[in-house]
């Protein structure tokens, strides 16, 4: 049944960035959320690949972990910004465009990978986790997208992050997939407001990575069930799915745009 | 009948003799007026006396049976011939008991599971039904008000959001008390949690706990992203995502059994058009609320679904949209040339509403586009 197992995926592949591709020479990419986990090995990908980099982190506890991916990038010879905004207030993603453009003089590729998990029936859930829910992962990406939409070179890039989740009916995910549900049609309504600018505005929808984005809201029981409906029986890599993005966000990727694309290992798939 | 070995019986039932036994029990099988009858006895023992005692009342009434036939049949044999050993007596008993249980136990068992499964099918009509309908003043909510109370609703709670509504709350009020159901106005802005608690908590001290809750309560926003304040976002997110997962909530809590719960959300989430992002966006969570809600609530028979209507010959809809727009919306459903106006008809979103919070109960976790062919997903 399984053609590949959990431990050959852990094993280095060749990807378009390690056989030597450069899609991104010339390119600045803002990477929201870049201090940890799939936004820095992004962060790291395309500086490998020639861009600039501003790597975004939200709260100050994240600065030194900022600072190392930092290093990452200039040790790939490109120039790098550390930028620590919360984003759920509108005027900090202002500052974060105004900031990349100062230094860098244009923004080309925004990807969005910030996101918070609660996971609990409905029956549970207070006021203020869905006020925390819905303002870090609807208001903030859409205050960002706004600033993109203003902000954004011709023929630039934007990628936001939703979950796999969208596509699956389960109890428990009312809040998680509903706050991210409205990323898909900010970024469908964007990319017919831009596509004049030939801008593509695209999500990604990833299915449970092992990181430490994860692991907090889940249960060993919840966990054992989206394992059991990979194709190996096991969470996905971070590396599993930076090839996709990267592609999304480059040029030849130019005549996909209002999509959603789901990369999960196949726990789940939708009609449409 | 046995006088020493008399067992008191509840209720008394006219048995004595294996024969007239056997006599009854095959009444009972084969006449369905008999068997009706006995149905209709075993619901009305199951309904006013809890299982347990219901079994023991069944165990005595056959302790009662089988010593009634046992102690004839042992009078019978000693009469006639007394040679007869006791371990034969009791063989022979035990056949006529086996017998007598097989010949009777059948039928009551038939009557009782038959009864058992009446009893556990919910009713789904709107026939005696409690309504709450949040935006049930006035264009959709108050067709749908009227509707129900033509379909024989109980009592419909009426929700309005503001003052300006107040007026058509009042002729939606009267309009469902003249269809034969009661009908309460209440006003409350929707916008938190603690208010859509409260009008939960007034709906059932005004007409007890709700079956159907329908949330028709929206608000559109039609502007380019770059032009969106953050005020406009706020506004939209709290009257369109944050108003309808809290009244899932609530209603999850409050409902009874096998109640039906539905959103209405909008055919844009089948759309790829600019301008919406922050109307679409704004009700596309409630399609994710529904999939779990309906999870979380089905182990006590609740449906939960969303409806999306296409744009509708409403004040809801003109306000944000420019002439040019609104002649194409009036052109782009596949049946726009039979509707009135080419817009969808709030007369032809109803019935389908009222289907789903009624026999269409099977279908739960659903988003549904109704909208003569707009807009698909």
């Amino acid at each position: 049944m399984v053609a590949i197992t959990h431990q050959e995926v852990l094993k280095t592949f060749p990807s378009a960035t390690s056989t030597g591709a450069r899609r991104f020479v010339g390119k600045t990419a803002i990477v929201v959320g870049a201090s940890a986990n799939v936004g820095k090995a992004l962060a790291q990908l395309l500086a490998q690949e020639g861009a600039e980099v501003v790597v975004h982190y939200n709260s100050a506890s994240k600065q030194a972990q900022a600072d190392d991916v930092a290093a990452v990038v200039r040790g790939h010879g490109q120039e790098a910004l550390t930028f620590q905004a919360d984003l759920t207030k509108p005027a900090q993603a202002t500052a974060l465009f105004d900031a990349a453009i100062s230094k860098f003089g244009k923004v080309d590729i925004l990807i969005n990978t910030a996101g918070k998990i609660i996971r609990k029936p409905l029956a549970e859930f207070e006021e203020a986790e869905f006020d925390e829910l819905f303002n870090v992962n609807a208001k903030a990406a859409f205050f960002l997208l706004k600033e993109a939409s203003k902000k954004i070179a011709d023929e630039g890039r934007i990628l936001s992050f939703v979950t796999t989740m969208v596509a699956a009916f389960a109890p428990t995910y009312a809040g998680y997939a509903g706050s991210k549900a409205p990323l898909e049609h900010f970024s469908k309504s964007l990319a017919k407001e831009l596509g004049g600018r030939r801008v593509t505005v695209n999500c990604l929808a990833p299915g449970p990575l092992d990181t430490s984005f994860f692991y907090p809201a889940e249960s060993n029981e919840n966990i054992g069930w989206l394992k059991s409906m990979s194709i190996d029986g096991g969470l996905g890599n971070i590396a599993d799915i930076t090839g996709l993005a990267l592609f999304l966000v480059s040029p030849e990727a130019r005549w996909m745009t209002g999509t959603t694309s789901y990369i999960n290992g196949g726990i789940v798939s939708p009609i449409n | 009948m046995a006088q020493s070995d008399e067992v008191e019986l509840r209720p008394r039932l006219p048995l004595g003799g294996e024969s007239r036994c056997i006599s009854f029990s095959s009444q009972m099988f084969n006449s369905p007026l008999a068997f009706k009858a006995s149905s209709y006895a075993f619901q009305f023992l199951v309904r006013n006396w809890p299982g347990p005692q219901l079994i023991f009342l069944i165990l005595s009434a056959y302790r009662g049976c089988v010593a009634d036939v046992s102690n004839n049949a042992y009078r019978a044999h000693r009469q006639v011939d007394p040679s007869l050993n006791d371990w034969m007596y009791f063989l022979d008993c035990a056949s006529r008991i086996f017998r007598f249980i097989s010949w009777t136990l059948q039928p009551i068992l038939i009557a009782l599971l038959h009864s058992f499964k009446e009893i556990n099918m919910a009713d789904h009509s709107i026939k005696g039904k409690t309504v709450l309908i949040a935006g049930g003043a006035k264009n959709l909510g108050g067709l749908i008000a009227r509707d129900l109370a033509q379909h024989g609703a109980k009592a419909i709670v009426v929700h309005f959001n503001s003052a300006a509504s107040k007026a058509e709350a009042e002729a939606t009020v009267a309009a469902v008390q003249a269809a034969g159901a009661q009908a309460v106005a209440i006003q409350a802005d929707l916008t938190t949690a603690g208010a859509v608690e409260k009008l939960f908590a007034d709906a059932i001290a005004a007409v007890g706990k709700p079956d159907i809750a329908i949330n028709t309560v929206g608000k559109v926003l039609k502007k380019p992203m770059a032009e969106i304040s953050e005020l406009e976002y706020d506004e939209m997110t709290a009257v369109n995502s944050k108003t309808a997962f809290f009244f899932l909530k609530e209603a999850g809590k409050n409902l009874n059994d096998n109640g039906k719960i539905c959103t209405v959300v909008t055919s844009l989430l089948g759309a790829f058009t600019p301008f919406y992002a922050a109307y679409a966006g704004t009700k596309a969570p409630v399609e994710h609320y529904t999939r779990a809600a309906s999870k979380e609530l089905g182990a006590r028979g609740i449906s939960v679904t969303a409806v999306g209507p296409g744009p509708m010959d409403t004040p809801f809809f003109y306000p944000a949209e420019g002439a040019d727009a609104v002649a194409y919306h009036k052109t782009a459903a596949a049946l726009s040339g039979f509707s009135k106006t080419g817009l969808t008809d709030i007369q032809d979103v109803v019935p389908f509403i009222r289907h789903l919070v009624s026999d269409g109960w099977w279908i739960t976790g659903q988003t549904i586009l109704v909208n003569g062919g707009y807009t698909t997903k």
